[in-house]
C-alpha cells in the first residue's frame, strides 16, 4: 500500500511487460520532442530572432520620435502614422497605454522591429495572426518581421499593464 | 533494519531514499541552468549600438 | 520519551498525535477560508469576462483578479499542502511531530502574511496581480505579506524533513518510507528550493516598493519571479500525484504496481521539473536561445517522462486492485463496477483525466520555444492551468477532504448524497470551463483583460461570433464549477460544525 513503509529490496522486483511497453513510448516520445524543438529552431521560419540590447526608455524614447519624424504620413485617431523603407529599422513603443507609431508596412519586405517599453511591462499581442511578444522596459527587443498577408492588424497589449490596459490597442497595415 | 543479511540492497534504493542528495541535485541543476546561466546572460546583455554616447 | 499526546486510528492502527492534527486541522479550514473567498471573487471575473454579462467595472475587475490569484494559487492551494505534509510525515510515518512549536510558526507567518497581502490587495493598494511585474508597483506591505507567507511555508517543509528524520531517528517505520511521504518529500524539497527564489525575488522588490533601492531590473525580476511562481507549480504537481496515490489507497486499496518506479518519477521531478520555469519568458528579450531550449527541454523532457509514468501507474494501481476484488470480466468490468459514487474516487479520476489530457497536453505543447508565440499570454493560458491546478490539483485535495474529515476530524459528512455529486459538479464543468478557455484562446483573445474588444481604446477589436460562444459556454460551465466549489465549502464547514461526531 502507498501508505506503508516498504522493507529493502524493492529495486529487485522486474517491471511487467505492459509497463515496459508504456515506459519505452513514453521514453521515445519524450526524445522525439526534446529533438524536434531545437530542430525547429534551425529549420523552421516561426522562431523569436533572438537579438536584443539593453536600452533606457529615455533612449528608446528619442529614437522612436527619431524614427516617427522622419517617416511620418499622417495620423489616425491621434498616433502618428509611419511608413518606413523596406529593411530599415523600425519602431514600436509601448506606454501606459498606448502602442505609437500606427506602422504601414509593405506585404514581402522586411523589417527589423524594435519593440520596448518606457514604463511597465507590456505584451504585443498582434491579431488576428495571434503572435505574442513581451515588450520589456529597459530592453529593446528586435524581431527580423517579413510580413506576408496585406491587411489591417490590431496590436492588443497583453501583459496587465495598469487600469488602462484593456485599452491599449495599436494598429499595424500591411499593404 | 539493516540485518537483513540475504536481501540484497541496490544503490538506487540508496540513491532514492538520500534525501540530503535529491535535495542537492535538485538545488545545483536549477540554480547552475535556470538562475545562474539566466541571471549570467541577463547581466552581459550589451548596451544598444543605435545610440551613440 | 515524548510528551506528546496521542491516539490510535481505528481504522489503520496508526497512532495520531495531538499536536499534527491540530496544525492539520487548521492549515485545512484556513485553506478552505481561502478558497471561499477566491470562489467568490471567480464569480465577478467570470461574469465580467463572459463579454455578453461584463459585471465589473475595469479597476474592480483587475483587483479581484489579484485576490483571485493570491487566493486560489497562492494561500489555498500552499495552506493545504501544509496539511498534507504534517499528514505524510506524523501520521503516516507514525511518528510525533518534530518541533510543534515551529509549525505553530509556519502557521501563524502564513496567516499573517496571507491576510496582509490580500488586505493590500482589497483595499486598492497592489493592482499588480498575483506576478507584480517590477516596475509595477504594490504598497511595500503586499510585498512583505508574501514575505511572511514564504518564509512561514518554508519553516512548515523544515518541521517536515525534522519529523521524517525523527521517525527514522526513532524507528518507528521499517524500510523506506511510504510512497505518499515520498511523494510529500519530493514536494517539499520543490517547495523549499522555490520558496527560497521566491525570498531572494521579494526581499529585493519590497526593498524597492519602500523606496530603499532605486531600481530593479525588470528581466532580471521576471526570470526570478517564475523561479518562483512556475516552480510554486511543480510543488502542486508532485502534492497532487501524491494524493492520486493516496485516494487510490483509501478508496479502492490500490498498490504501487512498482514502487521503484513511481519513486524513480518522483525523483525526477525533483532533478528535472524546476527548470520548466523557462516557459514564462520564451517571448521575452535578454535570454538566448540556447538558455530558452534548454530549459524547456526539461532535460530531454524527463520531468515529462515522469508525469507519464504516474499517468500508467495511478490508474494501473486502481485497476489491479479492483480485480483482485473480483471484476474480471472482460476488458472493462472493473471499470464499471468501480465505486463511482465514492467522492474520493471520481475525485480521483476525474482530477487524473483533467491534469493529464487537458493540462498536460496543452502545458507540454505551450511550452516550446515556437508554438509558445501563439499561445502567451492569450486565454489559452489560464484555460490551461484551470485543468492543471483546478481540476488537478484543487479537485484531488477536495477528493482528500471527504477522507480527512472522518479521519482526522473525526466527523461524519453531512449530506452524502450531495458528496456523491460534489466532484462531477465540479470536475465535470471546470473541464467544459477550461475547454472553452482555450478555444476563446485559439482566437487571440487575452488573458487579464477587462474588455477585449478595446472598448475605450483608440481602435476596436472583434474576435467574431465563435469566441462569444466559447465564451458563453465558460460562462456556464464556470457558474456550475463555482456551484460546485461553493457545495465543497459548504459540506467541509457544514460537517466541522454539525457533522456526527465518530468516537474512537
Ligand atoms: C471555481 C471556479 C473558478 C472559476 C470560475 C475561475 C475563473 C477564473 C477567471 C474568469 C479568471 C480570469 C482569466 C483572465 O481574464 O485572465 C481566472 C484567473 C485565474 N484563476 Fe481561476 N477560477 C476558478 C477557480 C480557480 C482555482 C481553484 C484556482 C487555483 C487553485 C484558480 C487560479 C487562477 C489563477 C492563478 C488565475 C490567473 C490570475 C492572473 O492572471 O493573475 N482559479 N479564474
Ligand atoms: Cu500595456
Ligand atoms: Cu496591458
Amino acid at each position: 500500500m502507498s501508505i506503508q513503509a516498504i522493507k529493502p529490496g524493492w529495486w529487485q522486483k522486474p517491471l511487467d511487460g505492459q509497463e515496459k511497453i508504456w515506459l519505452s513510448i513514453a521514453f521515445v516520445w519524450c526524445l522525439a520532442i526534446t529533438i524536434i524543438m531545437p530542430w525547429w529552431h534551425v529549420v523552421g521560419d516561426h522562431n523569436m530572432s533572438g537579438e536584443y540590447h539593453k536600452i533606457t526608455g529615455g533612449d528608446f524614447s528619442m529614437l522612436t520620435d527619431q524614427f516617427i519624424e522622419k517617416y511620418q504620413v499622417g495620423m489616425d485617431e491621434g498616433i502618428p502614422v509611419v511608413v518606413p523603407p523596406a529593411n530599415s529599422d523600425i519602431f514600436l513603443r509601448g506606454a501606459q497605454w498606448e502602442w505609437d507609431p500606427v506602422l504601414k508596412l509593405k506585404a514581402g519586405s522586411t523589417y527589423r522591429l524594435h519593440l520596448s517599453s518606457i514604463d511597465v511591462n507590456h505584451g504585443v499581442s498582434i491579431q488576428p495572426v495571434n503572435m505574442n511578444f513581451q515588450a520589456v522596459p529597459g530592453y529593446d527587443s528586435i524581431l527580423t518581421i517579413t510580413p506576408t498577408t496585406k491587411g489591417e492588424y490590431r496590436i492588443i497589449c497583453n501583459e496587465f499593464c495598469g487600469a488602462g490596459h484593456h485599452a491599449m490597442i495599436g494598429k499595424l497595415i500591411v499593404e | 533494519m539493516d540485518n537483513e543479511g540475504d536481501v540484497k540492497v541496490s544503490y538506487w534504493e540508496v540513491f532514492l531514499d538520500d534525501v540530503g542528495l535529491l535535495f542537492f541535485l535538485g538545488a545545483a541543476i536549477y540554480f547552475a541552468l535556470y538562475i545562474v546561466w539566466g541571471a549570467m546572460e541577463i547581466a552581459s546583455v550589451s548596451y544598444s549600438p543605435l545610440i551613440v554616447k | 520519551m515524548s510528551a506528546q499526546k496521542f491516539r490510535t486510528c481505528p481504522a489503520t492502527g496508526l497512532k495520531i498525535y495531538s499536536s499534527a492534527e491540530t496544525l492539520i486541522q487548521i492549515n485545512a479550514v484556513t485553506a478552505i477560508v481561502f478558497l471561499l473567498v477566491g470562489g467568490l471573487t471567480a464569480i465577478g471575473l467570470l461574469l465580467t469576462r463572459w463579454q455578453a454579462v461584463h459585471l465589473l467595472d475595469d479597476v474592480l475587475f483587475y483587483r479581484a483578479l489579484t485576490l483571485h490569484g493570491i487566493a486560489m494559487l497562492v494561500a489555498w492551494i500552499v495552506f493545504f499542502e501544509m496539511a498534507i505534509l504534517y499528514f505524510a510525515s506524523a501520521v503516516l510515518l507514525n511518528c510525533r511531530l518534530a518541533t510543534p512549536f515551529i509549525g505553530w510558526l509556519q502557521y501563524i507567518l502564513m496567516l499573517v502574511g496571507a491576510g496582509l497581502t490580500a488586505v493590500m490587495i482589497i483595499l486598492g493598494q497592489a493592482d499588480v496581480m498575483f506576478t507584480s511585474y517590477v516596475p509595477l508597483q504594490a504598497a511595500h506591505w503586499y510585498y512583505l505579506g508574501i514575505i511572511l507567507f514564504a518564509v512561514g511555508a518554508i519553516l512548515g517543509c523544515c518541521v517536515f524533513f525534522g519529523t521524517i528524520g525523527l521517525a527514522k531517528h526513532e524507528k518507528t517505520y521499517e524500510g523506506s518510507m511510504p510512497l505518499v511521504t515520498y511523494g510529500a518529500m519530493c514536494a517539499a524539497i520543490i517547495a523549499i528550493l522555490t520558496l527560497a527564489t521566491g525570498a531572494l525575488t521579494f526581499i529585493p522588490t519590497w526593498l524597492w516598493a519602500a523606496g530603499l533601492i532605486p531600481m530593479m531590473d525588470a528581466e532580471l525580476y521576471r526570470l526570478m519571479f517564475w523561479g518562483f511562481g512556475h516552480s510554486t507549480q511543480q510543488i502542486n504537481v508532485c502534492a497532487m500525484v501524491a494524493c492520486w496515490y493516496l485516494l487510490g489507497t483509501l478508496t479502492v486499496g490500490a498498490v504501487p504496481v512498482n514502487e521503484k518506479v513511481s519513486r524513480a518519477a518522483f525523483a525526477l521531478y525533483v532533478l528535472f521539473i524546476l527548470i520548466a520555469s523557462e516557459h514564462h519568458v520564451l517571448v521575452d528579450p535578454g535570454l538566448s536561445a540556447a538558455h530558452k531550449t534548454w530549459n524547456t527541454g526539461y532535460f530531454m523532457h524527463l520531468a515529462v517522462l515522469a508525469s507519464m509514468i504516474h499517468a500508467y501507474s495511478c490508474p494501473a494501481a486502481t485497476e489491479v486492485a479492483l480485480r483482485k476484488k473480483g471484476y474480471t470480466k472482460g476488458l472493462f468490468e472493473w471499470l464499471k463496477k468501480a465505486p463511482w459514487g465514492d467522492p474520493g474516487f471520481s475525485s480521483l479520476w476525474i482530477s487524473m483525466f483533467g491534469f493529464g489530457w487537458i493540462g498536460g497536453i496543452t502545458g507540454v505543447i505551450y511550452g516550446t520555444e515556437q508554438l509558445n508565440i501563439i499561445v502567451h499570454n492569450t486565454l489559452r493560458i489560464p484555460g490551461h492551468f484551470h485543468a492543471t491546478v483546478v481540476v488537478g490539483t484543487t479537485l484531488a485535495f477536495m477528493g482528500i477532504t471527504w477522507y480527512v474529515l472522518p479521519l482526522i476530524f473525526r466527523r461524519e459528512v453531512i449530506f452524502p448524497g450531495l458528496a456523491r455529486i460534489q466532484p462531477y459538479l465540479f470536475g465535470v464543468s471546470m473541464c467544459v470551463f477550461s475547454v472553452a478557455m482555450i478555444m476563446a484562446g485559439v482566437s487571440g483573445v487575452s488573458r487579464r483583460s477587462w474588455d477585449m474588444n478595446g472598448m475605450d481604446g483608440p481602435f476596436q477589436v472583434d474576435f467574431g461570433p465563435m469566441t462569444d460562444l466559447f465564451l458563453a459556454i465558460m460562462g456556464v460551465a464556470g457558474i456550475l464549477a463555482i456551484l460546485g466549489g461553493a457545495l465543497y465549502v459548504l459540506l467541509a464547514v457544514g460537517t466541522l460544525l454539525i457533522g456526527k461526531k465518530i468516537e474512537g
